[in-house]
Parts: structure tokens; sequence; C-alpha cells
């Protein structure tokens, strides 16, 4: 099921409706069944992948408490059964396209065959949620959940089972627990979220997209404004998307009186690429610092899926950690190269910026400036096929004479008009959430004429545009 | 006071992280009273705009005083002006069970009428009447018909049933449509078989596939046909297409979405056209005095399905017919001169070298045969595509004087 569909929006009455009116045990089978139903309607055959997650990670995180002198052993144990489904479904077929590539090149044919193979939806996302539950049984932040249906709808909860949030448990499992007396509150907060989501999907995401999908069928002659303007349009066509749904999964949630955190933070007002990780898809940022990140620097670990990367090891290990989890960050988005470059971009970034800040003071607005253009530049290999077209995209913005080719853009004019006002729609938003969201927290009632007439303006927009054309971005990985 | 849980988990010190609500929002109801208030105002307005009387969907394209003709013979369809169903290529061949089978590859020239007047027909109707009995005709006229549409529609076509002879409309303006419309996923799937080769149905298929295949992308490192495919068959596309339906027949605001959707791009449209300096897309709508190229991406993926549809007509041992649309000559031109001429003479030689006819009828139709539109602020101005009966007439005795060409073999 996703978020922009008709079936969805039932679906989510029904649930909210259900679990207000049940009992404790009652609430608790009718998340885990709803949760089923909802990734049921992708696909039913994928469902016993999921659960055996769930399970493995239920018992791993019992026998962890139970059996703390093997502890270690069976957190590896825990951890790599949870992987393998990722590492069957999402990676072999590239581990085998690349081995025959290798034998291919040394002329000894093909290696391995390539399986047929289709990817289960929101694999990544459930599989890093539930092993961070282990690990944090493990390092006894947590005590392990007992209950198996409460822990199951902890992985499962529907909202944000296919594209985060990724959740920890300590945040979550209790609110499934304990249902906190009804307020209307809870649903206008969480409608208001579902709607803002839904505009930005179906009304921003979702057109912006058209104009992506054509600019990158151009096999070739883009001038270096082009793919400019390709990598900012792909950048707000991602952003809305992905924000959409964590938009959206934040709202269903609260209309249970549930809080999930934020994900988002105007990633695109960032002063630095290490701010930008501050502030893009907080929950695997922060889920890769101290999973992956801080353990491998040695320094101890926040667990909360707030946050951003950050540490005080020793250089070197600092660099190898950062490298390393760039990495890991790339190929869990997809299993191609693209994502590898992105990645490696990244780990870039953020060391050119610890090299340089050690001897050079930017001012805000200069690293906004720079950072804005290279991060949205990175979208490029994000998007492209292969990694040849991304290169081939890549290296015409660093050919001085595809700035003055003629015509100087071939990408359609609407194509430069939309980035330009997107742009500045988002700078806007920003500035609005900086300095008049503060003064209208102190002033009641000129905050409430202006709740009616952004919904009233926004309502018809995502009446108008809901349908379920396109799936979210994010779903894939 | 309010806060919220999110507020205090990010301030939450150390290891403990602390989520709970502390007091209440004193506004809450107030707040939840205004965003009910905001929803119907919002669904109010667009019932003012949309739901008293459902404006018809081809005024935003074409000009006031045309109306659809589709054309049947014995009583049943031989012109459509859609792609849908589950074997929408059968469809198509159905009437093709002649002696000499006719296709024929237009778009909404073919079957838009100005100045309608009950009985009045389009030339596929002309050129029906004047086929020999045992030669059967079957047309596809969608709405801005491409290149690319043109030649997967034809691949499905020759798997189902023997043709003999193509007649093709080569229009500029459609060279600039970038996508394939959705209709056209199911003629892809009988097309582009998971082992098809070809370069460009793999392309195609990844047009036409984008949308659901993003769903889950779900074939790992697959070909993105395949994985529109198994996205393609969920539980959820079910369950919304009996919603839609349901709501489309109990609600007309419902059903006025699609109109709604047209209107805000053509409002956005307007609204470039008034600054004066954008590229337009919709026929009706070219702006005087301007002409900018068509896209170079969308032009080249199209002129790369029309010479693979030359060569598969070519080899699949179909005579064809490619003519140059009517174009006024009497109105502003606007298209870029250069790029429309270079299609002239490409599309000429093309169809030459393929060892097809050409025909150039863009100035087969006169001055006062064409529609007119509803200009902004009130003035009218030529719809540049759609003419009368009178000119649909034209139009077929003109591609009637290649049958004996067409039919030669076959006979």
């Amino acid at each position: 099921m996703i978020f922009n569909s008709v079936t969805f929006l039932l679906f989510l009455a029904g649930v909210t409706g259900l679990y207000w009116t049940l009992g404790r045990r009652a609430r608790l089978w009718m998340v885990f069944v709803a949760s089923l139903v909802f990734y049921g309607f992708w696909r039913v055959d994928f469902l016993p992948v999921m659960l055996f997650s769930v399970a493995v990670n239920y018992f791993g995180g019992l026998a962890i408490a139970q059996h703390r002198r093997y502890a270690r052993a069976i957190l590896r144990a825990s951890v790599a059964l949870s992987l393998l489904p990722l590492a069957v479904f999402k990676y072999s077929v590239f581990v085998a396209g690349n081995m025959n590539a290798l034998g291919h090149w040394l002329g000894a044919g093909d290696f391995l065959p390539v399986p047929e193979i289709i990817l289960p939806l929101g694999i990544s996302f459930y599989t890093f949620q539930s092993i961070s539950y282990t690990v944090d049984v493990y390092r006894r932040s947590i005590e392990p959940e007992r209950d198996f249906v409460l822990f199951a709808d902890y992985v499962l909860f529907f909202p944000q089972l296919v594209a985060g949030p990724i959740l920890r448990a300590r945040e979550v499992i209790w609110q499934l627990d304990r249902r906190p007396a009804f307020r209307i509150s809870f649903v206008a907060e969480g409608f208001r979220r579902i709607l803002v989501g839904l505009f930005l999907k179906v009304v921003l995401a979702d057109n912006i997209a058209g104009l992506v999908d054509e600019g990158f069928l151009y096999e070739t002659g883009y001038t270096a404004l082009d793919v400019w303007v390709l990598a900012f349009l792909f950048g707000f066509q991602i952003y809305f998307d992905f924000s959409a749904y964590s938009h959206v999964a934040i709202g269903s949630a609260r209309l249970m009186g549930i809080s999930f955190p934020e994900n988002f933070n105007f990633p695109y007002v960032s002063n630095s690429p290490r701010e930008f990780w501050r502030r893009w898809h907080i929950s695997l940022s922060s889920w890769i610092r101290d999973y992956l990140y801080l353990p491998l620097t040695g320094q101890s670990v926040d667990d909360r899926s707030t946050g951003g990367l950050a540490g005080a090891a020793g250089q070197s290990k600092r660099t190898w950690a950062l490298v390393t989890t760039m990495l890991i960050m790339g190929l869990w988005h997809g299993a191609n190269w693209t994502f590898v470059i992105w990645g490696i971009w990244h780990a870039g970034l953020v060391l050119a910026q610890r090299g340089l800040g050690a001897v050079l003071k930017v001012p805000a607005a200069i690293g906004w400036a720079v950072t804005l253009p290279l991060v949205m530049l990175a979208w490029i290999p994000f998007r492209a096929e292969t990694p040849a077209r991304a290169l081939a995209m890549l290296g015409r913005v660093v050919t001085p004479s595809a700035y003055f080719s003629s015509p100087p853009i071939h990408l359609p004019k609407e194509d430069y008009l939309v980035a330009a006002l997107v742009m500045i729609l988002v700078l806007a938003a920003w500035a609005a959430h900086r300095w008049v969201v503060p003064w209208l927290r102190c002033h009641p009632w000129p905050a409430l004429a202006v709740e009616f007439a952004v919904f009233s303006m926004v309502t018809p927009f995502v009446f108008i545009f809901l349908r379920p054309t396109t799936q979210f971005i994010y779903f894939q990985f | 006071m309010f806060i919220d849980w999110t507020r205090l988990d990010m301030i939450g010190a150390g290891r403990t992280v602390h989520l709970a609500y502390v007091g209440k929002d004193p506004m809450a109801r107030i707040r939840a009273l205004v965003l009910v208030a905001a929803l119907v105002t919002g669904l109010a307005i667009l019932h003012f705009l949309f739901g008293a009387e459902s404006a018809p969907l081809k005024r935003l394209a074409v000009a006031a005083d045309v109306e659809s003709v589709l054309t049947e013979r014995d009583g049943r369809p031989i012109q459509y002006m859609e792609v849908r169903g589950e074997s929408p290529c059968a469809d198509l061949a159905a009437p093709l069970d002649g002696a000499v089978n006719i296709l024929w590859l237009g778009a909404s020239q073919l079957y838009f009428v100005a100045s309608y007047s009950p009985g009045d027909r389009n030339a596929v109707g002309y050129l029906a009447e004047a086929l020999e009995p045992d030669t059967k005709l079957s047309a596809l006229t969608m709405p801005n018909e491409n290149l690319k549409e043109m030649y997967l529609v034809l691949r499905c076509m020759v798997r189902h049933t023997r043709i003999d002879a193509l007649i093709l409309a080569a229009v500029f303006d459609d060279m600039q449509e970038a996508g394939l419309r959705a209709g056209l996923e199911q003629v892809l799937k009988e097309t582009a078989l998971p082992n098809d080769a070809s370069p460009l149905v793999r392309r195609l298929s990844a047009l036409a596939g984008r949308r659901k295949e993003d769903a889950a992308r779900a074939v790992a490192g697959a070909p993105r046909g395949i994985a529109a495919e198994q996205a393609s068959v969920s539980l959820l596309d079910r369950s919304e297409s009996a919603l839609n339906a349901l709501l489309e027949d109990n609600w007309g605001l419902w059903k006025s979405r699609i109109e709604a959707r047209a209107d805000t791009f053509m409002a956005l449209r307007e609204l470039r056209y008034q600054l004066g300096v954008l590229r337009h897309r919709l026929m009706g709508l070219k702006i005087e005095g301007v002409s900018v190229p068509v896209s170079e991406s969308a032009y080249t993926l199209n002129w790369e399905a029309g010479r693979a549809l030359l060569a598969l007509a070519r080899d699949s041992g179909i005579r064809f017919l490619v003519y140059f649309a009517p174009l006024p000559s009497d109105a502003y031109f606007p298209y870029d001169r250069d790029q429309y001429e270079k299609f002239r003479a490409d599309i000429a030689a093309a169809t030459l070298a393929a060892g097809g006819r050409f025909a150039d009828l863009e100035d087969l139709v006169g001055e006062n045969t064409w529609g007119t539109w509803p200009h902004t602020f009130g003035r009218r101005k030529k719809d540049l595509f759609h003419f009368n009966t009178n000119a649909h007439a034209a139009l077929a005795e003109a591609v009637k004087a290649y049958l004996p060409y067409l039919t030669r073999i076959a006979k």
C-alpha cells in the first residue's frame, strides 16, 4: 500500500478508529495484522521474509539477555541472519553481475548465473531497525522485549515499515504498549502532517518527476547548465518525495497518539556537508553513526535516532571509518556502482570540510553557497542508471566549453524556471520556519488565520492530484 | 504549557530520553476546528470551480466548435482514440480480417471535426467508404499520438494479424511528446518480451514503466520493464481502480479531478504566455510571435522510434504511405523553422529510403476549414490542427490516390 492512494486513507481511518477503541491485547494484534495487510497489498509472498527478520531479532534479543556469556556470539549470529535476506535479495544480482564482468574481462566468461530476484519493499529499513534493537540489547541500552506481538509491532508498524524513519526500540515500544488518553489534538496534528506530506508528494515531487524523467532520457549533448539544473531538479524531487513520506508516516502515527522523531530538517540550507547529514534522512545517518561509525572509531554510542555524525577519535581512524560508513550508506541505497560513487562523493565532501575547516573559517553564507551545489551535484550519480552515464554527465560540469555551447541550454526552459521557483520556495519555507513560526507561536490567533489559509489552499491541490501514479523513491531501498 | 514529544526527545539529556506530553495545548480544539473549516473551505472552492458543470476536457486542447467522431463500419468500430483493456492490440486487429488489411496511425486530427453537424464524417470514415468490401481498415488516432507510440503499436499489431498497408501521419507537433501514455503499458507488455534485445524497446519500457517501477525498483538489476510488470498486479492497483470507479460514479467532484488537474496546468501555462517567454506545449495555446525549438531529447527519441517504425514496416513486408499532416497556411507559424524543415526533409528521405511513399499534404486544407479557439481575454484564434468535414474528405481523397500502391501486393 502506498500513502498517496485512496486505499491507504481508508485503511488508515479504519485502523485509527480501531486503535482508539480496542483493549491493549486486541490493539497490539490489530496493529500487527494491519501492518501485514499494509505490506500484503504490495506482495503477500514476501511477508515471510519480513517475519523472519522479526523472529531472528526477537529471539536474538532474548538469547543475549539470558546468556550474557555468549552475548557477542549470539549478536553476531543474529546480525548475520538478519543481513542474509538483504544479501540475497538486494546484493546477489550485483555481486553476480560484477563477478561475471570480471570473468569477461579476464576472458573466462560468466562465473555465476545472474538470478532474477524481486527486491522486497522496505527490506533495508526493517533490517536496520531490527538490528538496532538487538545491538541495543547487547549494549544493555534496553531490556529485551518479551512480548512477541509488541516487538513485531515495533518492527512492522505500518506507517514506517517501508521507508522509515528508522526507529529505535526505546523510542517506540513503550508508546505502542501504553496508549495515551485520546485527545482531539492527536487527530488534528496527524491530519495536518498527512496533508502536508501528500502535498509535497502529489503536487510537488510527482510533477517535478516528469521533468526529471524526461531530462535523464537525454542520451548525449547536455550542456553544463542542463546538468546543473537536472541535479537541482532531482535534488528537489527526492527531498519532497522522501520528506513527504516521513511527514505522512509521522502524521499517521500521530493519529494514534504515537510520536516519531523527525527525519528531515531543511537539509538544503546546510552550511556544510556535515550539517547536511544532520538534516537529511536523520534516522539513517544517526543509525550509521551509532551502529557503524562510532564503533569503528572506538567511541561511545548515543542511541537516539536524532542527531548526526560526530566524534573525536584519531584522525586516521576517523577517516577510515568515514569512508567505510559512507560506502555502506551508498550501498544501502542500492546495489549499483552509482550509489557507491554517491557515497564516496559525500565522504570526500566531509573529509574536505575536515581538512579545510582546520585551517579556514568559512562564513555561513559562503558555506551554504558551496555546500548546496556540491550536494545537489551528488544526486547525478544517485539518479543516473549507470556509472558511465553519471560520469559523462558530471564530466560536462567540469568541461569549460560545455558552458558556452550553442544553444546554451537544451532542456526545456520550463525546467530552469521550475528549478529556480522551487529553490525560492525552499528558502522561503526555511525563512518562515526560522522567523515567522516562532512569532506565530506567541500569537495564537494570527497563527489560526495562517493555518486556515494554508490548509484551505493545500486541500484542493491534494484532492485533485491524489493518485498512486508514482511510488515513493525510497521504497526501492 | 504545550510541548510536543519530538522536541522533548531532541532535548533529552544523555542516555535518558524523555518522550512525554507535558500539559495540554489550550488551543487544541480550536485548531482542530480551524483545520476542519479549512478542509471544508478547500473542497467548497473546488466545488465552486468544477462541481457545478463538468466542462468537456477536449476544450483544453482543441477549438470550441469541434466534436470527436469515431468511425464504424458494418456496425463495428474501426477507429480508436485510446488503447486499453487486457489485449489492446487484439482489439485493434479485430477489424482487419479482409483480403487486404490497412492500418492508419495518426493523431487527433483524424477524429476531431470542426464546425460539426450531425452526420459529418472524418477522413477515416471517408476512406473506409471508398474501400472495396474485402479491404479492411483499422485506425488508431490517439490525441498527440507520437512516433514512439506508433512504433510500439505496430510492433504489437504485427504479432496479432497480417497488415498489408500502413498509413502514417507525420505531425511535427507531436515530436515534442516525451512520454508514453499510461494505456501503452499493456501494449508494451505484449511487445517487450523479457528477452527482447532491442535497446529502443528497453528504453521505451523504462519510460512507460518508470512510475510503477519506482514502486519497488522491484527487480534488482533486471530491466525496468519487468519490474513494472511485477508491480502492476498488486492488490493496491485493484483496490484503487475499484475505489476510484465507485467515487467517480457517486461523487461528481471526484470525477472532475482530471479536469481540475488539467486546468491547473493550463492556468500555469496561461501565466507563462502572459510572461511571453516560455515554451508552449498544447496546440491551441501557441503564442503568436513565439517559436521555440522542440526539446531535443523528446525529438531524438521520437525520431529514433520513427526510423524503427519504418524499418519494421519494411521488414514486415508492409507497404506504407507517410504523409505530412495538413497545417493552416494563413496562421502564424508556431515552430522553430529550422527544426521543422529538418523534420520534413528527414521524414521524407527516411520514408523513401525504406521503400515507402511520401505525400506532402501540408497545404491540402483550405483557409476556412479550421476550427476556432477562444483565446486569452476573449479573443479567438485559429485551431492549427483540426478542420471540418470537407477538409477530412479532401484528406481522404489525397490518401485514396495511393490505394493502388498500398493494396497492390495483397491483390
